[in-house]
């Protein structure tokens, strides 16, 4: 790690003399790992304001670990500092925001942040540290090229494709599927051999040697699951064995990666159904208003062993219909607020997509304005033009769980499981304009 | 107090390896699972259960005996081995079942940069131990369901120290013959260790199948790895051993943990090797008479079979094997879900009771998609 050429570490006192420093080196470490100079200085203006919010919580005498480390296809400014001498509120995407003051934007110095770079995420690191990160992507060019032209394979044989296929790969994905069935990024020939460059992202193809791929399936690992995407065939008689294969390929490549699931949700018709399970639609606000099923597929890598979960009284219908649905071992604890003390201020993490109009926002810290934090949120959020606003509830962890009122009384309501991916299981739920 | 700095304290290859999470005890997943009663077929357990002499020794194991030591190296078990086989007590060693003597080996042989070659769907222990110990687990993909020669011998270079072959392969059932094996032991040339695990080598009833041991002598390279867990029903005890020659043996002495095989399971399993013979033949018995009961049920539900030797078979289902243990397992049957063996929708059921089996193909029968 110390001799990563891709990873550069600083730690900086938090004074403002040194913000200069902290943008510069971003500015020039994103040029150095790849980014154009428009995006460079976007990473540049994101690290100047996070920088200045932390000198202004932290003060003097206080450092940061600022690390900036390229990943092919973006780079990553991570920033960690202690938790316990700042004031989180700042650190809340919506801080301080008040849709009635639009003027109050010019003060939000992270929303700034959050606005010039592509992903933005905010987590604990045990009991007193924080960890910011914030991701800025390359800009690539759209195919320059037609794709290849694509016959039925006469032996389809599952391949390791090389940059080269990967780039096909893209160019025929997005030649034979509509938009809404794989992620922006894939139709980007140049990115997509960027993501499997990076290590981020794992592609099998469905190949006959010397001729154009038949078909292909990507996935990637996330913190405990694996989101395969696909598989997609281009024009195979035999697409649904094809199909089969490639899943069971993928499966057979992570079954030992310590993942405990792979989530679908960029689902082909050719994505095997008999080995997945459905977890449910989520619906989708598109911009001319229509409503877009977006069905969810899963299954386990492990077999599953049972767990207690928390959860609060008025979640226990959800979780029990969940349960049985999905036939997974669950003992429910169930647990609501008695009057115990509570911080002041929550804090929330805000994960934004904005090519899909999505952001998922989750819980960091409890606090007793919860719900006009969930509120400000959403209000900032929308003011972004985002469509589709979603909460994660880790059932694994007790205080999350206890939430459960004032997160339905910001507008959200349940709609999904997602098994053991995170504590617990991880219940997703969606805000709703009733 | 400072929390420890675990990213500089734990090496690189560590912090990659997931940990292994076994299942709960069985109290608790009928607990969750709210069963009153459970069929364990996920773990090749034998239904008979020990040997009855080794059933009487735990039967009368004084409890003050518990406060001594045992052996540290097991020395009865390898004399009595070593009469049973016609070896050298020194030519074996006796660890806590046969992971251990899996590390044993792995420890002795390899060094940083170093590789083992084994199958990529057979006994996880092999390339789990490599990589937790920091050493690349080079696999060969299975071919028509068994351990693939020509593919195992590509993947040697000269950072190659040991190879394992899994025979009968556990979850294929699939086996080499004595020629087979003499051939590829002929083409390795002692230059790896080859390590024969022959956990369910007892079960295999057929002339033709090689009997590692009495193959040692002629291949001073070879290892046998056996385990008193499956045919001798000792799982709970936990006791393997390896046998090889005895220089090879000695290289392994050096790594090998002492005292890590307790007193009762040494006691055990000397009982039962002293008791075998009608329990051999009596379970070798049931489980042919419960393969067949099975293939049969299986054949008419329309399923796929892997059927080999072994107290085992795999079935394909049309449905995700891991949703599957879940939903047998909420009718009281345990069964091995084998995406973790790199066989995703297949599932693995080790043969028990006839009650068990009955259980397992009415439970079974009630999980299967409807056929129009």
């Amino acid at each position: 790690m110390a001799n990563d050429p891709r990873l550069i570490q600083s730690r900086l006192p938090l004074q403002p003399d040194f913000i200069r420093l902290a943008a510069g080196l971003s500015e020039q470490a994103g040029e150095a790992f790849g980014l154009g100079r428009g995006e460079a200085m976007r990473l540049c203006l994101a690290a100047e304001e996070v920088f200045a919010h932390l000198c202004q919580s932290l003060g003097p005498g206080a450092r940061v670990e600022l690390d900036l480390s390229g990943h092919y296809y973006y780079v990553r400014l991570r920033l960690r500092f202690t938790r316990s001498e700042v004031d989180f509120r700042l650190l809340n995407l919506a801080a301080g925001f008040s849709p009635d003051r639009p003027e109050d934007l010019e003060r939000l110095g992270l929303l700034l942040a959050s606005r010039a770079v592509d992903r933005f995420s905010l987590r604990a690191l045990g009991q007193d540290q924080m960890e910011l990160v914030l991701d800025k992507h390359k800009a690539y060019p759209p195919p320059q090229t037609p794709p290849p032209p694509v016959s039925p394979l006469s032996q389809a044989v599952i391949t390791d494709p090389g940059p080269a296929e990967i780039k096909e790969l893209a160019r025929l994905i997005a030649a034979h599927y509509p938009p809404t069935a794989f992620p922006a990024d894939f139709g980007l020939p140049g990115k997509l051999a960027d993501m499997a460059l990076s290590g981020d992202y794992a592609l099998l193809a469905s190949q006959d040697p010397g001729q154009a791929p038949g078909g292909g399936v990507i996935w990637r690992r996330d913190a405990k699951a694996i989101q395969l995407f696909g598989p997609y065939l281009f024009e195979q008689p035999d697409h649904a064995a094809q199909g089969e294969a490639l899943v069971e390929a993928c499966l057979a490549r992570v079954a030992k990666s310590g993942a405990r699931g792979v989530v679908c949700r960029f689902a082909t018709p050719d994505l095997p159904r008999d080995g997945f399970e459905l977890l449910g639609d989520l619906q989708l606000r598109q911009p001319d208003g229509r409503q877009e099923h977006w069905p969810h597929y899963y299954r386990q890598l492990e077999e599953d062993p049972g767990a207690w979960v928390w959860c609060h009284p008025e979640l226990r219908g959800f979780l029990e219909e969940q349960y049985q649905n999905l036939f997974l071992p669950r003992g429910i604890r169930e647990l609501s607020p008695a009057g115990e003390t509570r911080a002041e201020h929550s804090v929330l993490s805000a994960d934004l997509n904005r090519a899909r109009s999505q952001a998922t926002l989750a819980l960091v810290w409890d606090g007793r304005d919860l719900t006009a934090n969930l509120r400000s949120h959403l209000a900032a959020l929308r003011e972004e033009g985002i469509l589709n606003i979603f909460l994660n509830l880790d059932l694994g962890s007790p205080w999350q769980a206890g939430l459960l009122p004032e997160i339905a009384a910001a507008g959200f309501r349940p709609r999904l499981l997602l098994p053991a991916l995170g504590q617990g299981d991880l219940v997703v739920f969606q805000e709703t304009a009733d | 107090m400072r929390a420890p700095d675990l990213d500089r304290l734990t090496p690189e290859f560590v912090r990659r390896f997931e940990p292994y999470m076994p299942s709960q005890p069985d109290p608790e997943l009928m607990k969750l699972y709210r069963i009153g009663h459970l069929h364990r077929l996920n773990n090749n357990e034998n239904p008979l259960g020990p040997p009855p002499l080794a059933q009487e020794v735990i039967r009368r194991f004084p409890p003050p005996r518990a406060g001594i030591y045992p052996s540290g190296d097991s020395w009865y078990l390898r004399q009595a081995l070593a009469r049973r086989f016609g070896l050298d007590p020194d030519q074996f060693l006796v660890g806590n079942g046969a992971n251990e003597v899996i590390s044993f080996a792995i420890k002795a042989f390899c060094q940083e940069g170093d590789n083992i070659i084994t199958a990529d769907r057979t006994f996880a222990v092999y390339e789990w131990v490599a990589n937790f110990s920091g050493f690349e687990a080079r696999l060969a993909p299975l071919k028509d369901f068994g351990f693939d020669d020509e593919a195992l011998l590509r993947l040697i270079d000269r950072r190659s120290k040991i190879i394992f072959i899994c025979n009968p392969n556990n979850p294929t059932g699939t086996w080499w013959d004595r020629e087979r094996l003499e051939r590829f032991l002929a083409r390795v040339d002692g230059q790896q260790i080859v390590v024969l695990d022959e956990a369910y080598r007892e079960f295999v009833d057929r002339p033709e199948f090689p009997d590692g041991i009495q193959m040692l002598n002629r291949h001073p390279n070879l290892l046998v790895f056996r385990t008193f867990s499956k045919i001798y029903a000792l799982a709970g005890l936990r006791v393997g051993y390896l046998a090889g020659s005895p220089e090879v043996v000695d290289a392994i002495r050096r790594t090998c943990v002492v005292y890590s095989v307790n007193i009762l399971a040494q006691e055990a399993a000397l009982a039962a090797l002293a008791d075998d013979a009608d329990h051999l033949a009596a379970t070798r018995a049931l489980v042919a008479r419960e393969k067949a009961y099975l293939l049969e049920e299986l054949a008419a539900l329309g399923l796929t079979v892997q059927n080999g030797e072994g107290c085992f078979l795999m079935i394909r289902l049309p449905l995700s094997d891991t949703m599957a243990y879940r939903r047998l397992l909420q009718q009281g049957v345990m069964i091995r879900s084998m995406t973790g063996f790199r066989f995703p929708n297949w599932i693995r059921v080790s043969i028990g009771s006839h009650l068990a089996m009955e259980a397992f193909i009415a439970a079974l029968r009630g999980i299967l998609p409807s056929r129009s």
